[in-house]
């Protein structure tokens, strides 16, 4: 025989030659179809973006919004007297002290910027307040305050007669970003789960991915299996990030630690699970992008106003409450809030996590009766 | 489990069927969507290790042929048998035995050549040497290579080894060259030729009749969903010229792709 490279193969066992194929395994094939769209999905702009990016982003504005003391703004015009009134005012910790124009820090204080405006000539110390802010009231507490040690070291008293002892108890501040947080944890599962399939199903239609792995003996249920596994394990790992970056940047307070922490973590799963039917839903009628677009739309943007990811749904009239009160994802805000900040157990919950599975199984029921595999071309 | 290893082993050894015996059978196929008929009642053998070419214009039909071949259609009627498994009865043993080409893509565009390869090695249970594959089709540099970074006829060439992969009985191609340059689809030719010569039947569509000429041992020209005339080219040309045709006869000893590849050489381009 001619020595040819296809030969040496041949004698390689390399050659092409036709040969019954290993009967499939359908559990390699699984880990297959999902780590290999796993790394697909990690490396995908949109999945960065909105899994990521956005909830990293609002997380930090947040957290920046809630970051302020809670002690008054007080304007101190320019040419007040610096004595040790100045000073005791300057020292005293809860107090923000902004120099600038008298006329400047007046208006101000009118627009509610300021909570007060405080000028000292010698001994005397004199306060604006904004008759319309319940903070400019509380700001002369704290000026009374400062006047009042002040009054106490001049008359020599070093041990008051009459003290007060205010004890805190063990609790938490209730800050913007505990709110925030399990908030933007729904924006990203509710993301990933509708958005991440609606239009990564869509590109495997019309990439001819999916037409290509049904020509494999693979069967259908178990590539979608495998995108349902993918898109969980981006959620998990979305859902540690954001906590991450809340609790160590921000503060982000886990009511009971590690195990709220898991259990977080594990509501996520259970949300992407739950709202994974609506992407497949979406994703089996639609041929196209431009047929998913509305349909994604009207799924997803009213939970992302009703469903109190930015704010709580106590501020709407009764009959929205009504509506958004159902929502699956202000069921699981419900959930996840109650999980993060009370550390709830299982029992507590039982009722959202109830409403989100009912919404689940109606999605998945729906899905899987208007499922097409492929774009009808 | 030994018993079924064996008669597995028995069947492959005792090699081809008789050559009578086609590998693919179609009969009286069929389909159609709504009111349009796609395929209009065509029956074809193709037989074992032959390469098959369907041809014809656009909307004939070939395409859709094709993905009922590949199960990936279900004809309104009409049957299929590839080495004796009928494709509507039984397509998963069908998919185990055929490797399928689409007309384009088919893959995730951010994934490695090394990591597809590993993941349709994962789906037909089968274990290769991903850069033993790569090199056979002259992409081992492009390895690590996401799918959408290749050149055309990279691309063709990945997709036909990724057809290949768990030693399929027949591979189905759909317009293979198309959008390729002149060295790519010359390359290409070169390597479904080899690809034939180990024994795996072949079956293509193209628009190219030089193709068609130049590749396939059997030809079936489809149009409006009917077979209209089948044979080795060879045979189709004598049967034209049996009818009195006659070409104009202009004398020239070389083509315009003569003239193109002595002056870029026919070395791959797409590197």
């Amino acid at each position: 025989m001619i020595e040819s490279p296809i030969a040496r193969e041949r004698e390689q066992g390399l050659a092409l030659s036709p040969r019954p194929a290993g009967a499939p395994n359908e559990l390699r094939a699984l880990a297959a179809l999902t780590w290999y769209p796993f790394l697909a999905m990690m490396r995908n702009i949109a999945t960065f973006a909105f899994g990521f990016l956005f909830p990293v982003v609002f997380i930090s504005v947040f957290g920046l919004i809630g970051g302020g003391g809670g002690g008054p703004r007080l304007g101190i015009p320019s040419g007040s007297d610096r004595g040790p009134a100045y000073e005791a005012l300057e020292r005293y910790p809860a107090i923000t002290l902004i120099p600038g124009d008298r006329v400047e820090l007046e208006r101000q204080l009118r627009l509610g910027k300021l909570d007060g405006v405080v000028s000292v000539s010698g001994g005397r110390i004199s306060l604006e307040v904004n008759s319309a802010s319940p903070a400019s009231q509380a700001s002369r507490l704290f000026v009374q305050s400062v006047l009042d040690r002040l009054n106490l070291a001049a008359t020599g008293v070093t041990s008051p007669s009459y003290q007060l002892d205010v004890s805190e108890v063990a609790g938490r501040t209730d800050r913007y970003i505990d709110f925030a947080l399990p908030g933007q944890i729904g924006f990203a599962v509710l993301s990933t789960a509708i958005f991440g399939t609606v239009f990564g199903l869509l590109f495997l239609k019309q990439a001819l991915i999916l037409k290509r792995l049904l020509a494999t003996p693979v069967h259908g249920i178990t590539i979608l299996l495998g995108q349902a596994l993918a898109r969980l394990i981006v959620s998990v790992l979305q859902t540690a990030v954001i906590l991450a970056l809340g609790v160590f940047a921000f503060g982000f307070q886990l009511a009971n630690g590690l195990v709220t922490f898991a259990g977080m973590v594990g509501m996520s799963a259970l949300g992407l699970i739950v709202f994974l039917g609506f992407g497949l839903l979406i994703a089996g009628q639609a041929t196209d992008e431009n047929g998913a677009a509305p349909l994604t739309n009207l799924i997803t943007l009213p939970q992302f106003l009703l469903s109190g990811v930015f704010f709580p749904t106590d501020v709407f009239p009764a009959w929205v409450r009504v509506v958004a009160d159902v929502l699956p994802l202000t069921f699981f805000n419900t959930a996840m809030r109650q999980v993060a900040t009370e550390g709830a157990g299982f029992g507590e919950i039982a009722l959202p996590v109830l409403g989100m599975c009912v919404w689940g199984l109606l999605a998945y029921a729906i899905a899987a009766r208007t499922f097409k595999w492929v774009p009808i071309s | 489990m030994w018993g079924l290893a064996t008669v597995e082993s028995c069947r492959s050894i005792s090699g081809e069927p008789a050559v009578s015996d086609p590998l693919i059978r179609v009969e009286s196929l069929r389909k159609h969507f709504g009111s349009v008929v796609a395929v209009d009642g065509i029956s074809f053998e193709v037989q074992q290790g032959e390469m098959f070419g369907i041809l014809g214009p656009n909307g004939a039909g070939k395409t859709t042929t094709l993905e009922i071949m590949e199960t990936l259609q279900k004809p309104t009627s009409g049957t299929v048998t590839i080495d004796g498994v009928d494709v509507l009865h039984d397509p998963w043993a069908v998919k185990s035995r055929i490797g399928v080409q689409l007309q384009s893509s088919g893959f995730y565009p951010e994934l490695s050549l090394v990591q597809l390869l590993e993941m349709f090695a994962a789906i037909y249970n089968v274990h290769v040497n991903p850069m033993v594959v790569l090199a056979r089709f002259q992409l081992e540099e492009k390895a690590s290579t996401f799918y959408n970074r290749l050149s055309g006829g990279q691309k063709q060439r990945f997709s036909l080894a990724t057809t290949l992969i768990h030693r399929p009985q027949v591979i189905f191609l759909d317009e293979p060259t198309t959008g390729l340059d002149p060295q790519a689809r010359l390359n290409l030719w070169d390597l479904l030729r080899e690809v034939r010569n180990e024994g795996v039947t072949l079956v293509v569509t193209t628009h190219y009749m030089e193709e068609a000429e130049q590749l396939c041992d059997r030809i079936a020209i489809m149009d409006r969903g009917q077979i209209i005339k089948s044979g080795t080219p060879r045979a189709l040309i004598e049967d034209l010229l049996a009818t009195g045709f006659r070409k104009p006869v202009i004398r020239q000893e070389a083509t315009m792709e003569d003239v193109f590849l002595s002056l870029t050489g026919r070395a791959l381009r797409d590197d």
